[in-house]
C-alpha cells in the first residue's frame, strides 16, 4: 500500500470535515434532528405530516451548495467513471443498503460516532470494511 | 426550522465540496487500500467528529434544543430487516457447510474463477478511464 501523496489533501479535508461537523451540530442543537442524509431523504419517502418541509429545505441547501461554492471559487474537478446504468444501479444499492443499515456515513459515521453509539461504530466499521473489500475486488483481482 | 435546515444543508454541502468528498474518485482513493491510498476521507470524518462530538455531548439525552423545540434522537431502532438478514446468512452458511453450491456460492466461485474483465460490466469506462482509476 502506498500513500497517494499527489491527491492527498489533508488541510482541505480537515476543514471540510469541520464544516460538515458544524452543519450536523447546527441541525441537532437548533432543530433537534440527526444530519444523516440517507435518513433525511428516506423520511421523505414515507411522509409524515409536518415532518417534510425541513427535509426539503436541507436537501435544497445541499443542492444549492455547489452553486454557492462556484460564486467564490472554480468548481472542483469531479471524476465519475460509470455510465448512467451503473450509476442508477449504484444509487439503488446505496438506497437499499442505507435503509437496511439504518444510516450512512453522515448518520452513522459522523452523528452516531459523535454520540459514541456502539451501533453506529459497528455499522461504520462494517460498511467501510465492505467498501475496502469491494474496491479491492474491482480493482485488483 | 426551515431556514436553519436550509443553512445546515448548505454548510454540509460546502463541507463536502471543500473536503473533496463530492468527487467520487477521492472516495474511491480512500477505499483503495492496495493501490495508491488517499487518507483524506479519514481526515474528513475526523474533522466532522471532532466538532460533532461536542455538540452531541451537550445534547446528551436532552429533550429540547437550544431554541426549545423537540429533539428527535434515534435510540436503537431495529430497521426491521434483521430477520431477512439472518435468514440470508443462515442459507449461505448451510450451502457452504454442505458443500452443495447454492445460487450465491456458485455465482461467487464462478465470479472469482472466470471473471470477465471489469470493462465488460461498465461498457463506457474502457474508453474514458483516466490513469488514476485504471490503477496507476
Amino acid at each position: 500500500m502506498s500513500i497517494d501523496t499527489l491527491n492527498f489533501t489533508p488541510w482541505s479535508a480537515l476543514f471540510g470535515g469541520v464544516l460538515i461537523g458544524a452543519a450536523a451540530a447546527m441541525l441537532i442543537l437548533l432543530n433537534g434532528r440527526i444530519a444523516g442524509i440517507s435518513g433525511i431523504v428516506g423520511g421523505l419517502l414515507r411522509p409524515t405530516p409536518g415532518d417534510n418541509f425541513w427535509r426539503i429545505a436541507f436537501i435544497a441547501g445541499l443542492v444549492v451548495a455547489p452553486a454557492v461554492y462556484g460564486l467564490f471559487y472554480a468548481r472542483p474537478n469531479i471524476q465519475i467513471n460509470a455510465d448512467s446504468a451503473a450509476l442508477i444501479i449504484a444509487g439503488l444499492l446505496v438506497g437499499i443498503g442505507t435503509r437496511f443499515g439504518g444510516g450512512c456515513t453522515s448518520g452513522h459515521g459522523v452523528c452516531g460516532i459523535s454520540r459514541l453509539s456502539p451501533r453506529s461504530m459497528a455499522a461504520t466499521g462494517i460498511f467501510m470494511a465492505l467498501g475496502f473489500i469491494t474496491v479491492y475486488g474491482m480493482r485488483h483481482l | 426550522m426551515i431556514v436553519i435546515s436550509f443553512f445546515s444543508g448548505l454548510l454540509f454541502g460546502l463541507g463536502l465540496i471543500i473536503s473533496g468528498m463530492a468527487n467520487p474518485a477521492k472516495v474511491l482513493g480512500f477505499l483503495d487500500l492496495a493501490g495508491k491510498w488517499d487518507p483524506s476521507l479519514m481526515l474528513v470524518m475526523g474533522g466532522a467528529i471532532s466538532v460533532g462530538f461536542f455538540a452531541f455531548l451537550y445534547v446528551g439525552r436532552r429533550k429540547t434544543t437550544l431554541r426549545g423545540t423537540k429533539i428527535k434522537l434515534p435510540m436503537a431502532i431495529s430497521s426491521g430487516c434483521d430477520n431477512f438478514a439472518q435468514q440470508a446468512f443462515s442459507y449461505l452458511k448451510q450451502a457452504l457447510r454442505a458443500g452443495r453450491p447454492g445460487l450465491l456460492t456458485s455465482l461467487s466461485t464462478e465470479f472469482v474463477n472466470n471473471r470477465p474483465p471489469i470493462h465488460f460490466y461498465l461498457p463506457n469506462t474502457c474508453t474514458s478511464t483516466p490513469e488514476y482509476i485504471a490503477g496507476a
